[in-house]
């Protein structure tokens, strides 16, 4: 049966070659956070702290992997479609639509339990993502055309399990990526031929950062659990970024050049979760924190500021919650049902609510199957609906007062071999 | 798994799933709907909108009225956003224009230049048998809108070729009044009375309206002519609306508020500091009886025009104990100083209460936007629109223009919005705002080398600014 040992090493293979290959970039979880890294979890509304049965449990709560049996490979990715709409500026009525945007971000974990309380294993996800991409010449261009941040989070884990009762884990996060930022700036001045003098500025760089994570799940009675998971604070860092300016009319060698440097927070996030286990279902009810205070302004940089570095993006994001719950039905040996529901509390401001990441809370309605194609392989499947509470901002820091709507669709699937 | 099995279990919660989805986004607060109202006339009717007025009215910018400057004038912004820019003819003037146009040609000071004066002439000026909905007449004071003399006359008269070219022809009315009149307005705007004071102000208080040695125009007489010009446009236009401007203080524009009364540091850009005081210009100036002095200037009372900035080059005004000074006054011409400020001031206050009086006599018909008070705030607050900066600095604040008193494009564009907002609290109407992001900057920028494009970008402050050579005298203030 050699094949059947040399299948799991090739989709490894192949599924982080995959991973590492394919761009990320999503407004999806509130701020610029992402929940989406594996389709067993999301499809219950992301309630699984306190449960972590499968290899995403190293994004979920790493104390999963003590209670996991054998070598558990899973990868898959999210699909997320959104469609943003601004309307203003107030009190205008013009609809702005932001351009079709399609993200994909890929999870890949692999895990193994020596059998004797250890387990180890790997994951890599995306921990924060953004896009936001408008039109070029939108009302809105002297304040955003095109952000978009890009993240991979690998994770080493390992765990420890005190028989069936308690078990903890703990991972360190290397997080690399890259963040890109257009728009015009604006003058007062006009060319020659009569043009307004705009620049536009596209500014990119590579960025990483590292942190910790780690859980602990306890199961007090033989069909309770509880589970409490913590990922810490992580500064992306752009070192090295570059500048590019056009339409300057000759002022870009006046503006500010040379390397560019930035830093972005990705929040401490911690869950807290119960579950209840029955014969063949489960459900589970999660709290999420989010410490978005950690965004107060992006600072940008420049080796060179000329006339002056980019005034500061201020964002001034409160600390929010994701209220989560969740639940599976094991139809048969072969199918499993799931269901979930969440709700998103948006961290930002009014008066920072920007195009830049339009953010409103948000009600995640989620169902999702599972299905054992072999003794050792699965598939699971979600689908969410992710509608947000239409935002009007009246008292807008940049002077753009008007009303955002936003919806996602979001699908992901996600293939599991057990050993 | 059998079917049914499927059914029951999977696909019907499944269904029920997402009928709650849809059932959540379609009502509520997930709900897509209109937060504001769709945009409405309301109880105006635009459909002849006609606008009288000055160079502010006109759309006058840099020193010249020229086509892609009219397209932002007020008027045409007002009449954009009501939906009928169409039939709001304007006598655009094919760039360059007419007049001298002011272009920052290099920032070694920053230099600003003006160009020799061209007239090109509105390319309908004889193919359009009506007269033009925008009657801003650049140069023109109150008195303007109802005098009756011959326009080629008063053209050659007055050295300003707008009346001609705009009135054209006395058979559409013999005066701004009558021309506006014999378009059968529905609506109305009319913003005037501004050279009435600007050019006593803008000449240190040493022209007026009737001349040299004159002061702005009488505030009574001004109320006058101005209950009279209304009653005229009230009567003439039985069913027409009207949104009157009233007047801003000097102290909101550049002219005045650039240039302090100390002694500045050219290289720091300070005031020079002695025993931790600033040391006052010494400036030719009025006495609280009237009689002209030399003396210190009082930098908390006293104002300095922009166009002293040749003489105090040359060292005009500076003490003679400070390197460079010539210990001479500034001239009279460049100072306004507190006794000609308070009579600026009762002729502001004295035209404002005449338009406040006839907006009072006429309340279901007549709205009075308070430019007054609104650019007095927006020059002590500046104001962001969609992520452009605007405020009252000269040049690099956006709004004015190089001769520091008209505005630019999207200057004309935030007074719009205000004119706006007063139709709309008046009328009921809900007409839509101009973005001002969306309005072209349009500070003219010519010639510059990259050096000097690097300091632009740097603030412009007083020291950087050199000979403006005749640039801005009374004849430009229009």
């Amino acid at each position: 049966m050699a094949h059947k040992y040399d299948a799991p090493r090739c989709i490894v293979v192949a599924i982080l070659a995959a991973v590492v290959l394919t761009s990320s970039s999503v407004v999806y979880g509130s701020g610029y956070q992402l929940n989406e890294h594996g389709a067993r979890a999301v499809s219950m509304g992301g309630a699984f702290v306190a449960r972590a049965w499968d290899a995403s449990a190293i994004y979920f709560n790493p104390a999963g992997l003590g209670f996991s049996n054998g070598l558990n490979v899973m990868a898959g990715a999210t699909l997320i479609l959104p469609s943003t709409t601004f309307t203003g500026p107030y009190p205008n009525n013009t609809e702005w639509k932001m351009n079709s945007l399609a993200f994909y971000p890929p999870n890949a974990y692999v895990t193994y339990n020596f059998d004797n309380g250890f387990a180890a294993g790997v994951g890599v996800f995306t921990p924060e993502g953004l896009g936001t991409d408008w039109p070029q010449n939108w009302v809105g261009k002297f304040i955003i055309t095109k952000v978009n941040i890009q993240s991979f989070d690998i994770n080493p884990t390992i765990a420890y399990a005190l028989g069936d009762v308690i078990s903890v884990g703990v991972g360190f996060d290397y997080v690399l990526g890259n963040v890109t930022l257009q728009k015009y700036n604006s003058t007062q001045f006009s060319d020659p031929a009569g043009n307004p003098v705009e620049p536009f500025i596209d500014m990119k760089g590579n960025a990483n950062g590292t942190g910790y994570n780690f859980g602990v799940l306890l199961k007090p009675y033989p069909n309770i659990s509880l589970g409490f998971s913590y990922r810490s604070k992580i500064d992306f860092k752009v070192d090295n970024g570059t500048a590019t300016y056009s339409g300057a009319d000759g002022l870009s060698a006046l503006l500010p050049s040379g390397s560019v440097s930035t830093s972005l927070p990705f929040p401490t996030t911690w869950y807290a979760g119960i579950a209840y286990e029955g014969l063949n279902w489960s459900v589970e009810a999660d709290y999420q924190f989010v410490g978005w205070s950690a965004y107060k302004q992006l600072n940008i940089t420049f080796q060179n500021p000329g006339s002056g570095n980019p005034a500061p993006i201020v964002g001034d994001y409160k600390d929010s919650y994701i209220l989560r719950v969740g639940g599976e039905y094991e139809i048969d040996n072969m199918w499993t049902a799931r269901a979930g529901v969440f709700y998103d509390k948006n961290p930002v401001p009014d008066s920072y609510d920007l195009p830049i990441l339009p953010d409103a809370d948000r009600l995640g309605l989620n169902i999702g199957l599972g299905v054992n194609l072999t003794e050792n392989v699965g598939l699971d499947a979600f689908y969410m609906f992710l509608p947000f509470k239409q935002r009007t901002i009246t008292t807008s820091a940049y002077g753009f007062d008007g009303t955002y709507n936003t919806t996602a669709n979001l699908m992901g699937l996600d293939i599991s071999y057990r050993l | 798994m059998k079917p049914r099995f499927f059914a029951s279990r999977v696909l019907l919660p499944g269904l029920f799933v997402l009928i709650i989805s849809v059932l959540v986004v379609s009502c509520g607060d997930f709900k897509k709907s209109s937060v504001v109202a769709p945009p409405s006339n309301g109880s105006v009717d635009f459909s002849v909108y006609v606008s009288i007025g000055n160079s502010l009215t006109s759309g006058y910018q840099e020193g010249a009225l020229y086509e892609s400057a009219q397209e932002y004038s007020y008027p045409a912004d007002i009449a954009r956003e009501a939906g009928v820019y169409a039939s709001f003819k304007q006598p655009l003037m094919p760039n360059p224009g007419t007049g001298a146009m002011m272009s920052i040609t290099s920032l070694s000071g920053p230099t600003i230049s003006t160009a020799s004066p061209t007239q090109t002439s509105p390319t309908d000026a004889s193919s359009l048998l009506r007269p033009y909905n925008n009657l801003g007449v650049p140069g023109a004071v109150l008195y303007d809108m109802i005098d009756t003399t011959n326009f080629l006359q008063k053209s050659i008269a007055r050295s300003n070729p707008f009346f001609a070219m705009i009135l054209r022809n006395s058979a559409f009315g013999n005066s701004v009044v009558a021309q506006a009149l014999n378009l059968h307005p529905t609506f109305v705007s009319v913003w005037i009375g501004a050279n009435d004071v600007l050019g006593y102000a803008a000449s240190g208080g040493t022209v007026g309206t009737l001349g040299p040695g004159s002061g702005p125009t009488d505030p009574n007489q001004w109320g006058l002519m101005f209950a009279g010009m209304m009653n005229a446009l009230l009567t003439g236009a039985p069913n027409a609306k009207f949104v009157v401007g009233n007047l801003p203080n000097v102290t909101a524009i550049p002219f005045f508020t650039t240039i302090p009364a100390v002694v500045v540091n050219p290289a720091t850009r300070q005031p020079i500091l002695i025993n931790g005081q600033p040391i006052p210009l010494i400036v030719q100036k009025h006495d609280a009886s009237g009689n002209l002095i030399v003396a210190q200037a009082n930098p908390q009372t006293d104002l300095i025009c922009l166009t002293a900035l040749d003489s105090m080059e040359a060292g005009v005004g500076i003490p003679a104990s400070i390197p460079g000074g010539t210990g001479r006054p500034l001239p009279d011409q460049y100072v306004l100083d507190s006794y000609e400020i308070a009579k600026v001031e009762n002729a502001i206050s004295g035209y404002n209460s005449a338009i406040a009086a006839v907006a009072a006599a006429n309340p279901s018909r007549v709205a009075v936007f308070n430019a007054n008070t609104a650019l007095d705030a927006f020059a002590k607050d500046g104001y962001v629109a969609q992520g452009v900066d605007l405020s009252a600095s000269y040049i690099t604040g956006g709004f004015f223009g190089l001769d520091g008193v008209h505005p630019t494009s999207q200057g004309y564009a935030y007074i719009a919005n205000l004119f706006i907002q007063t139709i709309n609290q008046k009328f009921g109407s809900n007409i839509p705002m101009v973005a001002i992001s969306s309005v072209p900057s349009s500070i003219p920028l010519a010639g510059l080398t990259q050096a000097q494009k690097a300091r632009l970008w740097q603030h412009v402050s007083y020291s950087d600014l050199k000979p403006m050579l005749q640039l801005i005298q009374r004849t430009d203030l229009r």
